[in-house]
């Protein structure tokens, strides 16, 4: 039986290699890939749907008038690209092929060889900071919306991109450490580095003591959301068997709540979940867990996966 | 064929022969502390009445809380199952609903149409309401337990009983009767507390029509008048109840063996 | 004439060693009584040692060498106390005879298993006289009042308080709480600091334990080994030291891995505790015909649960040891316990399990409060369901057995 933190781990390092260094070898796989793969690294082979979003050409930063031209049909021509990839791996963009989320896992990999503790959220504030990940996503439409039509100072352009972490931190892969610099040209970029520097500062520090702390507020995330239910892929519980341990709201890197509180509905595919897969590999009820691919079972929970994947036959391996 | 039912129960020990789904003769004796012989005695008894030899005798079926200190019995069969197929048999395939009054439990058996238990409640460790109580009011009233049918009808007013235990109401009845209270409806309070005690044993049980009333003590008119009262539900008693569950033994018996020939003829 | 006290302490002593020899006798009984079972294997008679420790503390402490935790219920992390150098004792009891000794002392209508378990006080030596810690969680009444049943002996127990809502977030970080107050506790009376790897280690040794039981339950379901020896196979856990007890289970498996089993029908056992040598309902249940393929009982199936942690921080550790043993567990004091009636007709409907036989101990309350939600529950779902409400006395087995046997009636 292969085990999936494994196979995750392993199909995660090759997506971080092919999307941070494949452009060097000549790879181009578009703009329109549901994942952090920053178009600010050099030598990347695809770029993030986001910039494509807020961008002029292909997104939102663009008058009514071209809108109804055929710059709205590109625009809608990448969307189209970004929805069909979303619904063939749905949210496994984010827990298998995104290079940021990769990222973060490595950090957090970092810390528990530490032994330091994982910060814990309140139930109310983890609640409270689902709506920003939409929030912002609302921003980086409407303010690309404003520069092409309500005349605001095109300096606001790709207004995320500017502030994401992603921009400062993914570049340092391929050497390259000039978006850590303040651009004082004008107000507004002086502004916008500021505020970028201070959140990239705040996210890395997140990142090690809280696991994806990035990506509770991912705006992707919540675009990738919002046509979940096309999806292909399915996380869906047996909730009659369900005996309520607790393991997959423990695991969780999340910390999601619905997997195991849900007593009614089959689908436990939440908002938030990034289909890491470490609920279903820590359930220890038989295929009370599953993913789903159309209406059939990739992976599902079980005794012996779980014998397999967390019993040490040995001492020495335990202390890792 | 013959076969023949024995109910080796804690107050009596009843026998039935049956040929072919009819009853040819019951008898039943007071329980002694020797089972078997009184078994072989009525055995006997009831062969000689109904002029049969042992070979004539298919099998014989054992129930009842002694069912397993007869030797000679082919099958033995629990009682609530016997009761079951008993009354349904008996009630021409009618009764629904059984309640049993044995010498130290009561049961409340659902049948289902095709006559088989279908759900049952019966009183755990404590004896309250049963047979024995009754015994005991007789022994206390020295009046014979058959004639409080009778007795009850000619009550005035009736006396509330508070206790079905045999051994508080004993005390209960003694100062009853020193407070001059007459008989009659003491035997009244009597019948009207074990219906209330049954009633209770029914609780989450939905009395399903027609309910029968077996067991020794159904005999007794007055008792069957007061759970009727109780449950506010029509009862009938079946002739001789306290043969039902001999009678369902010895049916059961002789289905299985008829089963078992056809089974055996068939290979042939 | 006036006794003296001398003479009144001798009197008192005679009649603890009279009962002393009641109690030796009952477990000598039933541990014969299984030995003469047609399905006994020689690899088991290792567990029916395992109850002969009860009635002879000596032979508990030339046994285990470890200082000894006596732990009423289960919600107490015996991963925690294993890692700090102690040996956990889940002290519940089964015995008539030994009520002799508390019953003059307690409501009439108290729990069996706690009338035992405080008579266990009065006799001059048991395990629980060994223990040096006892740890009480306040699940039910009778266990939250159980150290004030002793006051007069002076017994000093560390009690946690067990939150009655498991799927809250203040259940949870409450009983996390408790858990992390525990550990202090521990870490004084051994007069060490928690080392992290050692934990790991202990997790891990009850982990194989779980394993070994999940097999074991395995082969219950396809009729491979009766109820009555998995329930004694659970029993021992609760004593034994947990890596010489997986060890066995796995052997005493691998003499009953035959390709068919028993095809009596199944019945699922539910409601309170069996223990040794009160195993009356359980055999009346085989004696009638039928085959317990399932249970939920806390001495039983609801033992062992899996603890699964990927954080190996200290707290991470703790927290899914709290959860283990608040979340995991289906003890009916919990007020949201839904899932328990639904794991019950999910269990019976994936093994084909056609009846229920609920088992309650008099005077458990708990269990008795749930039985007739249950009943109308189950029925509606097509089920057969027995309740059977009794003691530790012998008395009434026909009547049970009789019961019985018109269910397995009901079942065919």
């Amino acid at each position: 039986m292969t085990k999936v933190y494994k196979l995750r781990f392993l199909v995660q390092s090759m997506s971080f290699a092919v999307l941070t260094y494949g452009g060097r070898l000549g790879l181009r796989l578009g703009h329109c890939l549901p994942c952090f793969t920053c178009p600010y690294v050099g030598s990347c082979s695809g770029h993030c749907y986001l910039m494509a979003l807020q961008r002029s050409q292909w997104g939102f930063q663009i008058s009514f008038a071209e809108a109804i031209s055929v710059w709205g049909l590109r625009a809608l021509g990448m969307f189209a690209g970004f929805f069909l990839l979303t619904i063939i791996f749905s949210k496994a963009w984010c827990g298998w092929i995104c290079p940021f989320g990769t990222l973060q896992d490595w950090i957090t990999f970092l810390r528990k060889k530490l032994g330091i503790r994982e910060s814990q959220f309140s139930w109310t504030l983890r609640d409270r900071l689902k709506p920003i990940k939409y929030i912002l996503l609302i921003f980086l439409i409407v303010i690309p919306i404003l520069i092409g039509n309500a005349g605001l100072h095109s300096d606001f352009g790709l207004p995320f991109c500017q502030i994401c972490p992603a921009k400062k931190l993914m570049p340092i892969f391929a050497g390259n450490f000039r978006y850590f610099a303040v651009d004082i040209s004008n107000p507004i970029t002086a502004f916008m580095s500021i505020v970028s520097l201070i959140l990239t500062a705040f996210f890395f520090v997140g990142m090690f003591f809280k696991d994806r702390f990035f990506c509770l507020f991912c705006p992707l995330l919540a675009l990738i959301s919002l046509f979940e239910k096309f999806g292909f892929l399915g996380l869906e519980k047996k909730v009659d068997a369900c005996t309520g341990c607790g393991n997959c709201q423990r695991v969780c890197p999340l910390n999601i709540r619905e997997v195991h509180l849900e007593k009614k509905k089959k689908n436990v595919l939440t908002q938030d979940c990034i289909l890491c897969l470490r609920c279903v590999e820590s359930c220890p009820q038989a295929k009370v867990l599953s993913l789903k691919f159309f209406k059939n079972t990739i992976f599902s929970s079980s005794k012996d996966y779980i014998s397999k994947r967390f019993i040490k036959k040995k001492r020495e391996n335990l202390c890792n | 064929m013959i076969t023949v039912g024995i109910d080796l129960g804690t107050a009596a020990i009843k026998v039935v022969f049956i040929d072919q789904g009819s009853l040819l003769w019951a008898k039943a004796l007071p329980t002694l502390p020797q089972h078997i012989k009184v078994c072989e005695q009525l055995l006997k008894e009831g062969m000689e009445t109904v002029s049969l030899k042992k070979k004539d005798i298919a099998g014989v079926a054992a129930t009842g809380y002694g069912k397993r200190l007869f030797p000679g019995s082919m099958k033995i069969v629990d009682e609530i199952s016997a009761n079951a197929v008993g009354a349904y048999v008996l009630s021409k395939a009618r009764a629904r609903t059984i309640i049993n009054i044995g010498g130290q439990d009561v049961k409340v058996i659902k049948i289902s149409c095709e006559g088989k238990v279908d759900d049952f409640k019966m009183n755990d460790k404590c004896a309250a309401g049963t047979g024995r109580f009754f015994e005991m009011a007789g022994r206390i009233l020295d009046t014979p337990v058959c004639e409080f049918g009778d007795l009850s009808f000619q009550s005035l007013s009736q006396v509330c009983l508070n206790s079905t235990c045999a051994v508080f109401a004993e005390s209960e009845i003694v100062s009853l009767l020193s407070m001059g209270k007459s008989r009659n409806d003491i035997i009244a309070g009597l019948h009207k507390s074990v219906a209330r005690r049954i009633s209770e044993l029914t609780g989450s049980l939905y009395l399903e029509e027609a309910i029968y009333l077996d067991g020794g003590p159904a005999v007794n008119k007055g008792l069957t008048l007061a759970i009727k009262e109780e449950l506010i539900r029509d009862i009938d008693v079946l002739e001789q109840p306290q043969f039902t569950v001999a009678f369902g033994a010895a049916i059961i018996l002789s289905e299985e063996m008829s089963v078992k020939e056809s089974i055996k003829a068939e290979r042939r | 004439m006036q006794l003296n006290s001398a003479e009144r302490n001798n009197s008192k002593a005679k009649l603890a060693q009279k009962i002393k020899k009641e109690i030796q006798e009952e477990y000598h009984r039933q541990a014969s009584f299984l030995r003469e079972r047609s399905d006994f294997c020689q690899e088991l008679e290792y567990f029916l040692e395992i109850f002969s420790l009860p009635v002879s503390p000596q032979k508990v402490k030339k046994r285990f060498s470890r200082p000894f935790v006596g732990i009423y219920c289960i919600q107490a992390p015996l991963e925690l106390f294993d890692a700090l150098g102690f040996h956990p004792i889940r002290l519940c009891s089964g015995s008539l005879a030994i009520q002799r000794l508390s019953s003059p002392f307690l409501p009439a209508l108290t729990c069996p298993l706690i009338k035992s378990c405080v008579g266990a006080f009065y006799l001059d030596e048991s395990i629980e006289k060994l223990c040096d810690i006892l740890v009480v969680p306040t699940t039910c009444d009778w266990n939250t009042k159980l150290p004030e049943m002793i006051q007069d002996k002076a017994i000093p127990f560390y009690i946690m308080e067990l939150p009655h809502i498991k799927e809250s977030e203040r259940g949870q970080s409450r009983w996390l709480e408790e858990i992390y107050e525990l550990k202090r506790f521990l870490e004084q009376c051994a007069g060490r600091r928690l080392n992290r790897s050692q934990l790991q280690i202990s997790v891990n040794k009850y982990m194989k334990a779980w394993q070994a039981f999940g097999r074991l339950i395995e082969f219950r379901r396809r009729g491979l080994i009766c109820g009555t020896w998995s329930i004694v196979l659970a029993n021992a856990f609760m004593i034994d030291d947990v890596e010489s007890w997986t060890d066995k289970v796995n052997i005493v498996l691998k003499n009953y891995d035959k390709p068919e089993g028993n095809s009596n029908p199944g019945v699922f056992l539910a409601g309170s505790p069996v223990f040794f040598p009160y195993l009356k309902i359980s055999e009346l249940i085989e004696e009638a015909g039928m085959d317990i393929l399932a249970d939920e009982l806390c001495t039983s199936e609801r033992l062992i649960a899996s603890v699964i942690y990927d954080e190996p921080s200290e707290y991470g550790l703790l927290k899914a040891l709290s959860e283990r043993y608040h979340l995991s567990c289906s003890c009916p004091t919990y007020i949201d316990n839904d899932r328990r009636l639904k794991n019950i007709l999910n269990t019976m409907r994936t093994y084909n399990i056609k009846g229920i036989v609920y088992h309650l101990l008099k005077g458990c309350h708990p269990y008795d409060l749930e039985s007739f939600y249950f009943e109308k529950v189950i029925k509606e779902n097509g089920f057969r369901f027995l309740k059977i409400e009794t003691d530790y006395s012998r008395e009434d087995r026909q009547n049970i057995l009789a019961r019985l046997e018109a269910f397995r009636a009901t079942l065919c």
